[in-house]
């Protein structure tokens, strides 16, 4: 593949899967899509030659977590999270945790009313997980990696992918039923 | 059945067009593509006319309302956020003081949330040349309000434009009041400048084989990893009765006296049980934000972020100490391996804290 003549292709090609990647590790709309901008500037700074379409995918993935983990470290969003966390008394309607699934479901506004408040439901109850819960889940169900190849994107041994998946899946069962 | 759904829920998050063609621009831009010009005016205009007809419709209004000429912050947030750009209705009014201008640039509402851009710059004939790059307001804006009850969500740093010297945050606000009413308040005490961030390798060449340890008082902790999963020398100590707080047996490497007060200080390395243990002291951080993305990378070029981390202080009469302790587990074999692997930090560092008022009114409909 030539970088040269790919830029807008690649681009194109990956831009749904690393927005709704960061969209399913992050907070918020404007969150996931900083770390969209951040991902491609990356992709076209260094501007890496990929030998074949898993290659290029297993990039994408790798540097979208990386960018989210960094995002969780970043100082201001940990006073943010201990904000969000101190400030538990505030309605549903209100929370910033709120408008993540705000940004969704404008996002569903296409389908019928129960299809949006299923699939408000499941983002909903995804996004309570803890991250790591959260990464295994997405490339799991959504990219459909194996545990392997999640291993390797996130760095961590397929045995730990395995256990997370399984405590995530228990967690989602007692939520959402039927898993 | 849970696969379907979460598919189907997904299906359905896709990225906003502003964003992709601004990323689509941007690549354009780095293959020397030409029409840029052309587009970015066609959408600078975009956005006023937006603003003039929301303004005209009378959905609220803010004042002072437009100004004549294209303010400055749309070409800023444009690049920044596109989508935001085209709902921002100006506001312009701006405070000075300790040599420093801070303006609220603009308003964007929506239902009971609301964004804010701020920019700050250098005060009109000010010599001190204070603003100049990244700044941050460190947590000391505070936003009140007449009749209505709100609460701040967030404050991000956007971008540094050099053209006008300005540098532009984004405040997060909620109303709890339902729709916005009156006059608000946006005030802030510190703000830190001189902000810098700067790659510097971190040296793997004399990471120990043992190194003794301490138990210190944790005050954070990051990372994905479950405690279960973390070696037995990693894993946290319950606190006492006394001091509740959860300890950490650390890396004793470097005494405190012997770090930085306002720079980072690599108090050095180990890798033990298979983990590679990195510690940075950022100095005295009351008064400054020091913080580093530290990177591995192994032979092949592939970049991996620390697993987990922990910070404590410690303190010497009046000066407290920040000290983070990055954990890569199971990412190198054994030892010998680490010759294959090269380590770089971004370091950010804000220099300077000037502490001043300044405080803009401005009214909301």
């Amino acid at each position: 593949m030539h970088k040269e003549n790919s830029y807008e292709e690649v681009i194109r090609r990956r831009s749904d899967m690393v927005y709704r990647l960061a969209f399913s590790l992050v907070k918020s709309k404007a969150d996931a899509e900083d770390i969209y901008q951040d991902v491609f500037m990356q992709y076209i700074k260094r501007g890496p030659v990929f030998d074949s379409h898993a290659h290029e995918k297993a990039w994408f993935v790798r540097v979208t977590v990386n960018r989210c983990k960094n995002h969780w470290k970043s100082p201001w969003v940990r006073r943010r999270a201990a904000y969000w966390e101190t400030a538990a008394s505030c309605d549903a309607g209100r929370c910033a945790e709120d408008g993540f699934v705000q940004g969704m479901s404008a996002a569903t506004a296409g389908g019928t009313d129960m299809e949006a408040e299923e699939n408000r439901s499941v983002i909903e109850a995804v996004k309570q997980l803890p991250e790591k819960y959260r990464v295994v889940i997405h490339l799991f169900y959504y990219e459909e990696m194996s545990v392997e190849e999640i291993g390797k994107a996130t760095g961590s041994r397929p045995s730990t992918v395995r256990t997370r998946l399984t405590r995530a899946r228990r967690i989602l069962k007692d939520q959402l039923g039927g898993l | 059945m849970f696969a379907e759904k979460y598919r189907r829920a997904y299906d359905e998050v896709t990225p906003s067009q502003q964003i992709v063609s601004a990323v689509l621009r941007q690549a354009e831009e780095a293959q020397g593509a030409p029409g840029r010009r052309n587009r970015r005016k066609i959408r600078t205009a975009a956005a006023v006319a937006a603003v003039f007809l929301a303004v005209c419709a009378g959905g609220f209004a803010v004042l002072p309302v437009c100004a004549a000429q294209i303010p400055a912050f749309y070409r800023v947030i444009e690049f920044v956020s596109p989508g935001l750009a085209d709902r921002l209705i100006p506001v312009e009014k701006s405070s000075s003081s300790q040599g420093i201008t801070m303006e609220v640039e603009a308003v964007d509402l929506q239902g009971d949330a609301a964004e804010i851009i701020v920019s700050v710059r250098d005060e009109e004939g000010s010599a001190l040349d204070r603003i100049h790059g990244p700044v941050d307001l460190f947590d000391s804006y505070h936003l009140s309000g007449i009749g209505t009850d709100q609460f701040v969500g967030g404050c991000h740093f956007l971008t540094y434009d050099e053209e006008t010297g300005r540098a532009y945050f984004k405040i997060e606000v909620h109303s709890s009041g339902g729709e916005w009413a009156g006059k608000l308040r946006f005030s802030v005490r510190e703000i830190l400048c001189n902000k810098r961030k700067e790659r510097r390798t971190i040296d793997l060449s004399d990471v120990r084989e043992s190194a003794e340890t301490k138990v210190v008082q944790l005050s954070g902790t990051s990372g994905m990893m479950d405690e279960e999963d973390l070696p037995a020398s990693l894993r946290r100590i319950e606190g006492t009765s006394d001091d509740p707080r959860w300890q950490q047996a650390v890396l004793d490497l470097m005494a405190v006296e012997d770090c930085a007060a306002e720079d980072f200080t690599v108090t050095g390395s180990a890798y033990m049980d298979g983990v590679l243990r990195l510690q940075i002291c950022m100095g005295d951080t009351r008064h400054a934000d020091r913080h580093v993305e530290e990177v591995l990378v192994d032979a092949a070029g592939n970049e991996y972020c620390a697993d987990f981390s922990v910070s404590w202080q410690e303190e010497i009469g009046e000066t407290g100490y920040q000290f983070y302790e990055y954990w890569f587990i199971n990412k190198i074999e054994n030892r010998e391996d680490l010759e294959n692997y090269s380590m770089y930090g971004i370091f950010h560092n804000s220099g300077e804290s000037v502490e001043g008022q300044w405080t803009v009114t401005f009214r909301v409909e």
